[in-house]
Parts: structure tokens; C-alpha cells; sequence
């Protein structure tokens, strides 16, 4: 086989490497502005005021109705046309970011709904400022709750920044093309690729399969504690390791 | 004169020509990896060791690479192995294979939620397996299926825009060809995304409907 006689050069494995150091650094991006935008957006979805809720939802549908390829065309020719000087690397930020943010604020919403409203009651009686019932109490729940399909959906965003190689990203799909239209071994390229996507976006799906409330146990604790989490009376209750017996 | 969306106005039937290649891929698509999933589901039960094996690592494997990847390979890598294809197929093929994974897992998951104890009562009040298959276990199976499958349907249609980047005249094909004619990108990028956002709606709405259907029994009055 001669296509892979290419991969026994190690700069050609810093390359695309370099490549996917571009698509985490792009996803790390996205990641983190889509939290923010769609935590806000959640709220707003949720907020006693009619009119704000329907902005909110209005959004997320139309959103998440529209393939995020076209997003990120309108964004790149669309920006390039109104004197944005086009930069690839933020109209593909920023239309995963819009296309992202829709989704994580769902996602958001269902898990401030799913937390029992005595909580947010419970913290209001103790004296909590609604914002602040809503930061201590309801929203690290929700969170906790939520984990498995926020990773889930970062998986998505990865995915998409492949996309991006099409309008010239220079990620790991991009370089990848360039590779192998120069060595003429697209084969052994794109599995090489592919298997570079599948490390990191497996090791994120192990994640979310980790922080399943029903494989933490709800009920009786973590069976692991994960050393990062912050610990919470509602899912984490320590485990009694000391039992009478033990004594 | 020019007027908002002239372009998209002027241009109807080329993009109408792209609607029908996409319902076409998107149908194509849909009912194979349907079918394929179905296969998938069906091995891993019949061959408990053996088959699961392979369809947990077909599932994993694709879920986890971009279906962008995957679409290259077979349109770009495969006819290095000598196995050309035209773009639809290629298509066809690289969508159908994507979402297979994503059906076999909401499938097990129906099945899964069913168990095998309905079955099995079935069976004890002398139902025959085609009876309580019919019967009793495929009317839970469906309503626990159908949702995450109308979400997967969706997602497949919105999956279709990437066929245009190998080359499959679809509806964002011919607008981006229209875009690189007319220099009006925001027209006709929210025209196409204004039928995908139709299509995804309709779906929805197809989904829910049946939804009620499947369930209108827990509503009947005695």
C-alpha cells in the first residue's frame, strides 16, 4: 500500500494535527458562547413575560429547522456582502454559535423544568432573591440533569466545524483534502482523519454516558464520584461507607 | 427594477428543480437507513455475542465521525478502490449509513422499553407470536419509536444540504449557483432555509399526528 507510506513523515501528522487543534480550538469557541447565549435564551423561554417567551421560542424553532450548512453560507457570503471582510474562521464560529445555541437552550429549559418546584419554593422560603433561588439552587440541579445531552450536542458542534472546511476553514478536514489531492491517497487520508475525529469525539461520548443521572444512581449516590462535580444534597448524597457493622 | 428577493422570484423553477432532488434524497434516504437500521436491530438480537459486538461498533464508529467524513469517503476515496459513483448515490448511500446507526439505537431503545414480559403474557392468553406481535407489542414499540424517529427524520433533512458540497443539485446547490450569479446571498440563503424550515415543520406535524393516532387509545372512554 503506497498511500501510507505518506504517514511514516511526522510533519505530516503535525499537520493535521495542527488541523485538529484548529477544530477544538473552534468548538471550544462555540462551546462556550452557545452555553452562555442559550442559558440566557432558556431564561428568556421561561420568563413571566409573554411576549419575551415567544421572541425566545420563536428562535429555537426556526433555528433548529434550518441545516446549519446554510448558516454558515449565509453568514460567510452574507457577511463577506455586508463589508465584514469575510474571515472564515469567525463566520463558521459564529454560525455554529447561532445554529448551537438554539439547541443547548432546549435542552437548558427542559432541565430547569424537570427540577421539582418545591426546590425553587424551598429556596424562595429561605429567604433566595428569585435570581438567586434560580443560580444556587435550581440551576446547578438542572445542570447536573442536563450533562449527557450538553455533551451530546457539543458532539454536534465538533461535527459541524467539518463543515466549515468547505468555504476554506484550515481544520482537519480541510487539511486532509490538501493532503491527499497532493499524494492522491484519499483512502488512507480520510481514515487516518476520521479516526482523529473519533478519538476526541468518543472520549465526549464516554463523558456523557458517565454523567447519566441513572448510571450515577439517583437515589442511593454516585457509585463514582467525579472529583470535579460540585457536590449536591439532591443527586450526591455521600454514600454511607461507615456503616454500623463497620464500627 | 429591482425589489427585495428579485433573485429568488426570478428563479422559482431552479429552485423548485433543487426542492425535488432533496424530498427525493431525503425520502431515498429515509426509508433505507430505516430498513438498515431495522437489519441492525435484527442482528444484534438474533446473534447475542457476535452481533452486538459489531453493531455496538458500527453505531459508535459512526456517530462519532462528522457524516461530512464519511461522505467524502465514498465520493472522493472509493473510486481510488475502484467503486465510482454518481453524486445522488454517493448521497443516498453516505446519509443512509449515517442515520442506520441513529434508527438502531432508537429502535433497541423501543424495544428495549417494551420487554419481553408483555410478550410473553400475550403469548399465555393464547395469542399466536404474529398476534401478539401485532397486537400487543408493536402498538407500545411505535409510540415509544415514534418520536425520536420524527426528530431523526428531521435531522436527515436538514442533513440532505451537505450532498450539495459533492455536487448533487439540491436546493442549496442551486442557490448557492444563484448566489454566485446574483451576488444576493441573504435572499436566497433565507429562501432555501425558509422551505427546510417548511420541511422540518411538516415533519413535526406528520409526527404528531400519528403520535395522536398511536395513543388515541389511552383517550377512549369505556
Amino acid at each position: 500500500m503506497s498511500g501510507w507510506e505518506v504517514f511514516a513523515d511526522p510533519s505530516i501528522w503535525l499537520f493535521l494535527l495542527g488541523g485538529l487543534w484548529v477544530t477544538l480550538q473552534i468548538s471550544a469557541v462555540v462551546i462556550v458562547l452557545s452555553f452562555c447565549l442559550g442559558t440566557l435564551l432558556a431564561l428568556a423561554s421561561i420568563a413571566p413575560w409573554r411576549p419575551v417567551r415567544r421572541v425566545a421560542l420563536t428562535y429555537v424553532h426556526v433555528v433548529r429547522g434550518v441545516p446549519v450548512y446554510l448558516f454558515m453560507l449565509a453568514v460567510y457570503f452574507g457577511g463577506s456582502r455586508l463589508g465584514l471582510k469575510g474571515d472564515v474562521a469567525v463566520s463558521v464560529a459564529v454560525a455554529l454559535t447561532v445554529y448551537t445555541t438554539a439547541y443547548i437552550s432546549e435542552i437548558v429549559r427542559g432541565g430547569v423544568l424537570s427540577v421539582a418546584a418545591g426546590q425553587l419554593e424551598a429556596a424562595r422560603s429561605l429567604g433566595f432573591s428569585p435570581l438567586g433561588a434560580f443560580r444556587y439552587v435550581v440551576f446547578p440541579q438542572a445542570l447536573r440533569a442536563v450533562l449527557p445531552p450538553l455533551i451530546n450536542q457539543y458532539i454536534v458542534a465538533i461535527n459541524g466545524t467539518s463543515i466549515g472546511a468547505v468555504i476554506g476553514l484550515d481544520e482537519l478536514l480541510h487539511r486532509s483534502v490538501i493532503l491527499y489531492n497532493g499524494h492522491q491517497n484519499p483512502i488512507e487520508t480520510l481514515l487516518v482523519a476520521g479516526s482523529m475525529y473519533f478519538v476526541v469525539l468518543f472520549t465526549l461520548s464516554r463523558l456523557a454516558r458517565r454523567f447519566e443521572l441513572s448510571r450515577l444512581g439517583a437515589q442511593s449516590g454516585p457509585r463514582r464520584r467525579i472529583w470535579w462535580m460540585p457536590r449536591l444534597g439532591h443527586f450526591g448524597a455521600e454514600p454511607q461507607s461507615h456503616s454500623v457493622l463497620s464500627r | 427594477m429591482d425589489y427585495p428577493f428579485r433573485p429568488v422570484v426570478q428563479n422559482w423553477p431552479a429552485l423548485v428543480d433543487g426542492l425535488f432532488v432533496t424530498l427525493q434524497i431525503a425520502a431515498a434516504s429515509l426509508v433505507l437507513s430505516l430498513l438498515l437500521g431495522l437489519v441492525l436491530v435484527g442482528v444484534r438480537m438474533l446473534f447475542p455475542t457476535v452481533g452486538r459486538w459489531l453493531v455496538t461498533g458500527y453505531v459508535e464508529v459512526i456517530r462519532n465521525v462528522p457524516p461530512l467524513v464519511l461522505l467524502y469517503f465514498i465520493f472522493f476515496a472509493l473510486p481510488h478502490a475502484g467503486l465510482v459513483l454518481d453524486p445522488f448515490t454517493s448521497g443516498v448511500l453516505g446519509l443512509t449509513i449515517y442515520h442506520a446507526a441513529f434508527v438502531a439505537e432508537v429502535l433497541r431503545a423501543g424495544v428495549e422499553a417494551v420487554g419481553s414480559s408483555q410478550l410473553e403474557a400475550a403469548r399465555s392468553l393464547g395469542l399466536n407470536a404474529a398476534q401478539a406481535l401485532r397486537y400487543v407489542v408493536l402498538p407500545q414499540a411505535a409510540v415509544v419509536v415514534l418520536p425520536p424517529l420524527g426528530n431523526l427524520a428531521i435531522s436527515l433533512t436538514k442533513t440532505t444540504s451537505l450532498v450539495a458540497i459533492i455536487s448533487v443539485s439540491d436546493i442549496t446547490y442551486q442557490s448557492q449557483i444563484l448566489v454566485s450569479d446574483t451576488f444576493r446571498p441573504f435572499e436566497l440563503f433565507a429562501a432555501a432555509g425558509a422551505v427546510y424550515l417548511c420541511l422540518s415543520l411538516g415533519i413535526g406535524q406528520i409526527t404528531r399526528a400519528a403520535e395522536k393516532r398511536l395513543t388515541a387509545y389511552r383517550f377512549v372512554r369505556a
